[in-house]
């Protein structure tokens, strides 16, 4: 949560910054992010690699549990796709922003660099409301889908920030399904922003 | 897109590697923050310098809520049914 906010912090800093600048001084940072970017995937791949929780939990994997991660993916898709239909969004643009899976730093960069900073914003605010409406909804999420409600709903972010909201409406028996499924889940979303877009 | 994935392949790799060098990790995890950080500054740069995004910086707030919505629902209907069907629970 603490790093959602100083995340929100980052962004709105630089919105400052960007209106602060004067017309005649143009810089465009394009060049900088797109070099970046292979550093951010290694850095996400290197984290989650490094991460023994990941491959503690790996090995106790039922392969019927892969189930679980593909429904969320699946749901997710599918959820957003339904949505672009009310609104002036590709059913394309509005599948990847569902592929972010409540992982909002990496789809939004992904989502901008692809698509440009229009629909980067969208994904950065869809999956942060996401993450924040598993918080609030967790106990609906519950009633509506059961145990694995909150799961599905946290998506990636069942990793780090709502895996404490997890257990507490899903029960401690959860815990390894909940953070096997979250960690391909988080794998799963900068492969298939890029095969959406 | 095979860039992109042999980049996640080869981070992950090396993070294996790396998992028991503790000091190691902290440090990706803290260099990931930062590129993060770095990453959605620029973003939001680049938002606050287009006039065009700016102006529908509203719009953009209610329709994230409804994909949010709709990304939710599919997830969690989804897999209470396939729950339902296949017990994925103990």
């Amino acid at each position: 949560m603490k790093g959602t906010l100083l995340i929100l912090i980052a962004f709105v800093v630089g919105i400052g910054a960007g209106l602060g600048v004067p017309d005649g001084m143009d810089f465009d940072p394009a060049p900088v992010t797109s070099m970046v970017l292979y550093g951010l995937l290694f850095l996400a791949g290197a984290a989650v690699g490094g991460d023994r929780r990941v491959w503690q939990s790996l090995r106790q994997l039922q392969p019927k549990i892969l189930l679980l991660p593909a429904g969320i993916i699946v749901g997710s898709l599918l959820g957003a796709a339904a949505i672009s239909f009310l609104l002036p969004i590709t059913l394309r643009d509005a599948m990847a922003i569902g592929a972010g899976m409540g992982y909002y730093s990496l789809s939004s960069i992904l989502i901008a660099e692809m698509r440009g900073e229009m629909l980067g914003a969208l994904a950065l605010l869809s999956n942060i409301l996401r993450e924040l409406l598993t918080f609030i909804l967790a106990p609906v999420l519950v009633r509506l889908g059961g145990k694995l409600g909150p799961i599905a709903s946290g998506g990636a972010t069942v990793m780090d920030t709502t895996l404490p909201v997890v257990i507490k409406y899903s029960g401690k028996e959860v815990i390894v399904i909940a953070f096997i499924s979250a960690v391909l889940v988080t794998m799963a979303v900068p492969l298939l922003i890029a095969l959406i877009l | 897109m095979i860039t992109l994935f042999t980049a996640i392949l080869v981070g992950t790799l090396v993070g294996y590697l790396l998992r028991r060098q503790e000091r190691i990790i902290r440090l990706v995890d803290l260099a990931l923050w930062g590129v993060i950080f770095l990453l959605l500054f620029l973003l939001g740069f680049a938002i606050g310098r287009n006039p065009q995004v700016m102006r529908v910086l509203p719009e953009l707030g209610f329709y994230a809520l409804l994909l949010a919505l709709g990304a939710i629902l599919g997830s969690v209907l989804l897999t209470a049914g396939l729950n339902r069907l296949f017990k994925l629970l103990p």
